[in-house]
């Protein structure tokens, strides 16, 4: 019974050993070494839905935090948000529209009533896979900005995917002029990773993707619409932000005392 | 005999002490300052003794009895104090104006500010080509009072004045020049934010967080720089001289240099502003949704092919062989217990019979086995020969004799040999750097106002000082926009990032216990 025991354990090692060395090699082949010797496990031909679910697995939607998002088309249109389980969908509001969203969850838009573009509608998703940390009642005033361009709609029109990932840019690489629509969007090669380059270039909270599917009118099944996540008001206060900022009307404390007491 | 010796000592040595505490010499002379007057004598009442004595002496912090002392602006009269002439002027306090002007700076109460003029005017300041306030000539500085004309002044400068910018004369920096001195800028009253974010405190004193945010603990601007502003600090790499240049001075960076009354120059970073100012961008891809990523997902089947090649085992076939099941009563047999027992019978006998024929102490010796005479053995026969000397000593008194002689001591103390004073200012000069922030949180294209104030904390004056600061990429430095409430001059530099590198230096050096602030504006890009 011994050697019979022995020999089991030699047998399993042995299989242990050619299963991770087949594993190994498996992976081997899927990773793609980028240029800069980073690697990111995620690309835009992943299945919708994945990153979300990753960065629900990693924290990233932490408690009950309603993420402000702000949906702004170049030109004009109504946007409506498929939400929640089963499936709702909110009223058609001109753009920009601003919501809370739910970090990990992926929504499905409704883009309509575009001025030249008579009866079509586009279906686009966003996915949000990282929120915004603002100060304590600052949450609207800063919400994450998703822009979907005129041509980024041509393209979805024309049968073309669009993948777009918005990302907080790294001070230390951000470039030293402000930013306007035709520098705030970068155009990469279908090839590379958008996943990669925007981690790359700062951190990624939203992935958009904008292509020509429609739901069929037999209907679809409740994952097209998105992963069931909430929705939430959010509305931006006013926009002077000398008034809008209380700490600047806050005095500040000086360390050094002034007549014997600390100045307030 | 011994006790009348110790009653002389002791009478010596307290005359000894009196004769020092009348002389005043109980005190430390630490340093003598010969470029200070010398006194005649030292008696109660002069400097040193008289002025901790009575508690007014402004370079010390805390009185005699361990109280705290007024604030600058509100020691004692200046009557209070030693004689002029006892004094040196470096140690002079600051007025009660200074103190008022500089805290005033720093809150909220703008419409006081703007009663006294501190901030105030913007009409009459575009006068000169250099930060330039009114009170060149006096020393200390005399700072706003009623109806004066603005916390920032200027003064007029020649119509024919040329450039400003002088070469540095410190030993270090790299004065490159991009732009010389440019006209000072008065802004209004300003209200400066806290230099790092904080949460709301309630009316019981509690921080408030969102309602939905657990997840904020510790310092967000620490944990998620790239949604703040950064500026100021001393990031990554320290700031730092080697020889004649300075290092280290990266993007955010904001410094104060300045050289101590040695010669020694210094650096000493600011505190770090945040200001809550995420930016967003985006990268994209447009693919066509071909045949490509159905030919990519049939390659995938690749891998069950595979995983079926990994479960064809044949362990079964040999998992059965059931002959090994006799090894199980070889294990019975292969007991080697009854031979272990055996062969330690036969050890213990061989062990004794060995120890008895070699336990003799005298056989231990080569001498007595094998005739021979060791080296060793005389160890031990030495051994043996002091142990028995001792058994057979015999003990005899000793008499210790000891003479305790006397000796004299004379000394003599002379006071004219006791030139200078004891300089009171023990700390070197040593500069304080604050950035403050009229903001907390800024979107692209909002002008933030920064303030920067510093305050030589030490007991001597500093020289050559300087603000530096080096502008994160996304601050745009708004021309003229900065000002200063003492003589000085700004360089602007170009720091080969895409911002620029802002130097305010003083005209003159900084006395102890005296500050002044520099404000300046930027654009949030």
């Amino acid at each position: 019974m011994l050697l019979q025991t022995v020999r089991t354990k030699r047998l399993v090692m042995l299989v242990l050993v050619l299963a991770s060395s087949l594993m190994l090699a498996s992976q081997a082949e899927a990773q793609v070494v980028p240029p800069y010797g980073q690697f990111q496990p995620l690309n835009q031909n992943l299945s919708p839905g994945l990153a979300g679910q990753w960065a629900s697995l990693a924290g990233k939607g932490s408690g009950n935090w309603s993420q402000p998002l702000r949906i702004i088309l170049d030109g004009e249109g109504d946007v409506s948000v498929f939400h929640s389980r089963p499936v709702q969908e909110t009223t058609p509001q001109a753009s920009p529209i601003q919501l809370g969203v739910s970090v990990g969850h992926l929504y499905r838009l409704r883009i309509s009533n575009m001025p030249g573009l008579p009866g079509v509608e586009v279906y686009p998703t966003i996915e949000i896979i990282d929120r915004l940390h603002p100060p304590a009642g600052k949450k609207h005033d800063f919400p994450i900005p998703v822009q979907i361009a005129s041509d980024d709609i041509e393209s979805a029109i024309n049968g073309k995917l669009v993948t777009r990932v918005v990302y907080v840019e790294q001070p230390q690489l951000a470039a030293p002029f402000e930013l306007d629509d035709s520098t705030r969007v970068r155009t990469l090669l279908p090839a590379q990773n958008v996943l990669q380059q925007a981690d790359r270039y700062g951190r990624p909270v939203v992935i958009v993707r904008i292509g020509g599917r429609m739901p069929s009118v037999q209907g679809e099944p409740p994952g097209f619409y998105g992963t069931g996540g909430f929705i939430s008001n959010s509305v931006p206060r006013p926009a002077d932000p000398e008034q809008d900022d209380p700490a600047a009307q806050a005095p500040l404390t000086s360390s050094v005392p002034q007549n014997g007491v600390r100045v307030q | 005999m011994k006790i009348v010796i110790r009653r002389s000592l002791l009478t010596i040595g307290s005359a000894v002490c009196t004769a020092f505490s009348l002389t005043g010499c109980n005190l430390p002379v630490s340093k003598l300052m010969p470029e200070f007057p010398p006194l005649n004598h030292f008696s109660t009442g002069s400097h040193g003794v008289a002025c901790c004595s009575t508690g007014n002496c402004t370079s010390s912090k805390l009185s005699p009895h361990g109280q705290p002392l007024p604030a600058y602006g509100h020691s004692a009269p200046a009557s209070q104090h030693a004689a002029p002439n006892q004094y040196p002027a470096a140690v002079q306090p600051a007025t009660a104006q200074e103190s008022q002007s500089i805290y005033s700076l720093f809150t909220a109460d703008r419409a006081a500010n703007q009663k006294r003029g501190l901030f105030s005017c913007g009409e009459n300041s575009r006068q000169t080509t250099q930060i330039r306030s009114q009170n060149q000539a006096a020393e200390p500085l005399p700072f706003p009072t009623e109806g004066s004309s603005g916390f920032a002044r200027v003064s007029p400068a020649p119509a024919n004045q040329t450039t400003p910018f002088r070469p540095v004369s410190l030993p270090y920096g790299i004065p490159v020049l991009t732009q010389p001195a440019g006209p000072i800028h008065q802004t209004g009253a300003i209200s400066f934010s806290y230099s790092e974010p904080r949460l709301p405190i309630s009316e019981t004193g509690q921080a408030v967080y969102e309602a939905d945010d657990s997840s904020l603990l510790g310092k967000p601007h620490e944990q998620f720089p790239d949604e703040y502003l950064l500026d100021g600090g001393d990031r990554d790499h320290p700031v730092h001289y080697q020889g004649q240049y300075r290092d280290g001075l990266e993007t955010e960076d904001t410094v104060g240099e300045y050289i101590d009354h040695t010669g020694k120059p210094h650096v000493k970073a600011t505190n770090q502003v945040a200001i809550y100012a995420p930016r967003f961008a985006s990268v994209r891809t447009i693919t066509t949704p071909s045949g490509e990523t159905a030919i990519g997902r049939l390659a995938g089947m690749h891998e069950s092919t595979r995983d079926s090649g990994v479960s064809n085992r044949v362990g079964p076939q040999r998992y059965t062989d059931s002959q090994r099941l006799g090894g199980v009563r070889v294990r019975s047999r292969a007991s080697g217990v009854i031979t272990r027992e055996g062969q330690l019978a036969t050890q213990n006998v061989a062990r004794l019979n060995t120890h008895e024929q070699l336990l003799n102490t005298f056989e231990g010796l080569s001498y007595f086995l094998r005739g021979e005479m060791l080296q060793s053995n005389e160890a031990r026969l030495a051994a043996g020969i002091e142990a028995a000397t001792t058994w057979t000593r015999d003990e005899n008194p000793v008499v210790i004799a000891q003479l305790d002689s006397l000796h004299e001591v004379t000394a003599k103390f002379r006071l004219a040999e006791i030139v200078g004073v004891e300089d009171p200012r023990k700390d070197p000069g040593r500069l304080e750097i604050v950035k403050v922030a009229n903001r907390s949180t800024a979107r692209p294209g909002d002008i933030v106002t920064f303030a920067i104030r510093y305050e030589n904390k030490g007991e001597r004056e500093v020289t050559d000082v300087r603000i530096v600061d080096n502008l994160t990429p996304r601050l745009e430095y708004i021309e003229d926009s900065a000002t200063s409430d003492r003589d000085g001059e700004i360089v602007v530099q170009d720091n080969g990032e895409g911002s620029l590198v802002l130097t305010f230096k003083l005209d003159a050096p900084l006395k102890e216990k005296t500050s002044g602030v520099v404000t300046f504006q930027c654009r949030v890009r």
